[in-house]
């Protein structure tokens, strides 16, 4: 006889067996796209062990040549670079703030392979936010309608640690080293042979504490395509895409601005039975964090608070980006203002005055919870 | 156990970065977790298929990236690059001078339908439909674990998030699944009754 299943393992049991049910769902291939990839893959591989390039990925005495070539062409586009680092600064007030300041460094670091050229241009770091530029430059005389890279790994030399990459913006530069593309319409279709990336990094993910500089490495793997039209489709984007061989290893260091303000005592504020909590407020000369947590009112729904935050010198504009995460119980936001207050003193003034739970179907099915959760705190 | 698999996986990695027969079990072993990831991030057929391919394609030129460094997990490590695979998929589809990341992740617009889960009248089809209608970073969850085969912790390192938020997002969204799955059922069992009666 089978003894009766306790309440617990017959939940358990449903459990797995939804689980199994899921499991079960898996999209399946269809027939032979998995033998036929193989053999694809296999002359690829071969082709590619095979390739001169991948087994000395190190300079040949060519590329060195071409490399003091290009370092000349560098020492100009380094000056050109502070022109158009100057535009992006409009749609950053955080990297207004710190160039302005002076602060951040050039790197200059050029690379070739085959056709390519990308060029480490900048760099900046604080507690908060690391901020790169670099210049992908194509084959001489190729206009793209697509000049990027699919690879953008920051790690930390020494420990490998990875760097999570926050934010990404890529322009156009014309033949006059001006940024194009910013605010275009949609058509025509702009083209280029020389983009700039700006990365925003999130330092904060890992522990610097102590550090006057980090010794880093960037890994860029740039690609080249050249569309007739925006929405021409993915199968001839992949076909049409020239990319060099290998990636592109920049090892690099960047001075770490030391000036980072905390305010880290926990502050809590009531309204309408929930509990709002300022976690702690992190402000770098080129950002500003502040983390809020409450528990959640239906936690099968996703929470977002709306922050206004005020300073002596006006409410802050453009809030930021917003990061939910669960904390255990915790619903919290990770706010992120891309703005340069580190000489913002006397009293803040954050409120919350909605919030606002996201449902599984979609963006109509939002419970919102108006009220006033309002913090009031000095960051030392 | 673990860590002969573990030590059996980097053997077969090391052997892959000069073998093609190696590199051949290794494409055999992860092909179906790949598949099954991307397929369910991008509903087009060729699309998806482009993207697996591609996503291989990055392996053999990344694989050598290995040689010096081992990862803590070769799972996570190519379940990134999917990731990064599927973000460029949707990013290329709008793409093109001006390239903001934070907008560009994949945000599939998909409506749960009901009466087509229900008409399609297969369990693993309305399943499919389910995680596809869920908000974003709970399908990751989801489709990573079950699709993928990720352990939580090898979730976290593709998502660049913490392991308790993984097992938060998880429990919440097979929560969702579940009662979700279950009034569909009843819906169909609703609509089987009312069709007998006629």
């Amino acid at each position: 006889m089978t003894p009766d299943k306790s309440p617990v393992e017959t939940k358990m049991s449903a459990d797995s067996e939804f689980e199994a049910l899921i499991m079960k769902s898996v999209p399946q291939p269809r027939e032979n796209f998995q033998q036929a990839l193989a053999q694809q893959l296999l002359r690829e591989f071969e082709q590619q062990r095979t390739s001169p390039l991948r087994r000395h990925r190190k300079l040949s005495i060519r590329s060195v040549a071409l490399l003091a070539v290009i370092l000349l062409i560098g020492i100009g586009s380094v000056f050109a670079m502070s022109t158009i680092l100057q535009q992006f600064t409009r749609h950053d007030p955080g990297l207004k703030a710190i160039y302005e300041q002076g602060l951040g460094h050039e790197i200059g670091l050029i690379q070739a392979i085959e056709d390519f050229t990308v060029t480490l241009e900048w760099a900046y770091a604080d507690g908060n936010r690391l901020i790169l530029a670099y210049v992908i430059q194509g084959k001489q005389g190729t206009q793209y309608t697509n000049l990027a890279s699919d690879v953008y790994t920051l790690q930390v030399r020494e420990s490998g640690e990875q760097i999570p990459l926050y934010q990404g913006m890529t322009t156009a530069i014309d033949q006059n080293g001006e940024a194009i593309g910013w605010g275009a319409p949609p058509s025509p279709i702009i083209t280029t042979n020389r983009t700039l990336t700006i990365s925003t990094y999130d330092l904060s993910a890992i522990e610097t504490s102590g550090k006057s500089a980090l010794d880093l490495q960037l890994e860029v793997a740039p690609y080249g395509v050249t569309l007739q039209h925006r929405t021409q489709m993915p199968d001839d984007f992949f076909s049409l895409k020239e990319s060099p061989e290998g990636l592109f290893t920049f090892d690099f260091s960047v001075d770490l601005i030391d000036q980072l303000r905390v305010f880290d005592t926990p502050l809590t504020a009531t309204d309408k039975g929930i509990r709002v909590i300022l976690q702690h407020v992190h402000v770098s000369p080129s950002q500003t964090r502040l983390l809020v947590c409450f528990i959640p009112p239906d936690p099968s729904r996703q929470w977002t608070a709306i922050p206004h935050l005020t300073t002596s010198r006006g409410e802050v504009q453009g809030g930021g980006g917003v990061e939910p995460f669960m904390d255990g119980d915790l619903a919290c936001n990770d706010y992120t203002y891309q703005a340069g207050m580190y000489d913002y003193t006397g009293q803040w003034r954050l409120e919350v005055t909605e919030l606002i739970g996201f449902g599984s179907n979609g963006g109509n099915d939002q419970q919102r919870i108006a009220g006033s959760w309002v913090f009031e705190f000095v960051v030392p | 156990m673990a860590d002969d698999v573990n030590h059996q996986e980097q053997a077969l990695i090391k052997r892959a970065l000069d073998d093609p027969a190696a590199f051949q079990q290794l494409y055999n072993r992860y092909f179906k977790s790949i598949y099954g990831y991307v397929a369910s991030r991008i509903s087009n057929q060729h699309d998806a298929e482009d993207t697996v391919s591609e996503i291989f394609l990055r392996v053999i030129r990344y694989l050598p990236q290995l040689r010096n460094q081992y990862p803590a997990s070769f799972a996570a490590w190519l379940f990134t690059i999917a990731r990064h695979a599927v973000t460029d998929h949707y990013r290329h589809k709008e793409a093109t001078e001006v390239i903001p990341l934070e907008t560009a992740l994949p945000d599939l617009d998909v409506k749960l339908d009901p009466d087509l889960a229900l008409i399609a009248g297969e369990d693993s089809a309305q399943v499919r439909q389910l995680i596809a209608c869920l908000p974003e970073r709970k399908r990751e969850v989801v489709t990573l674990k079950y699709y993928g085969g990720l352990r939580n912790q090898e979730i976290a390192v593709v998502l660049q998030i913490g392991e308790k938020t993984v097992a938060a997002y998880l429990s919440r969204a097979l929560a969702e699944l579940h009662d979700q799955y279950m009034n569909l059922k009843a819906q169909a069992e609703q609509k089987e009754v009312n069709h007998d009666s006629r």
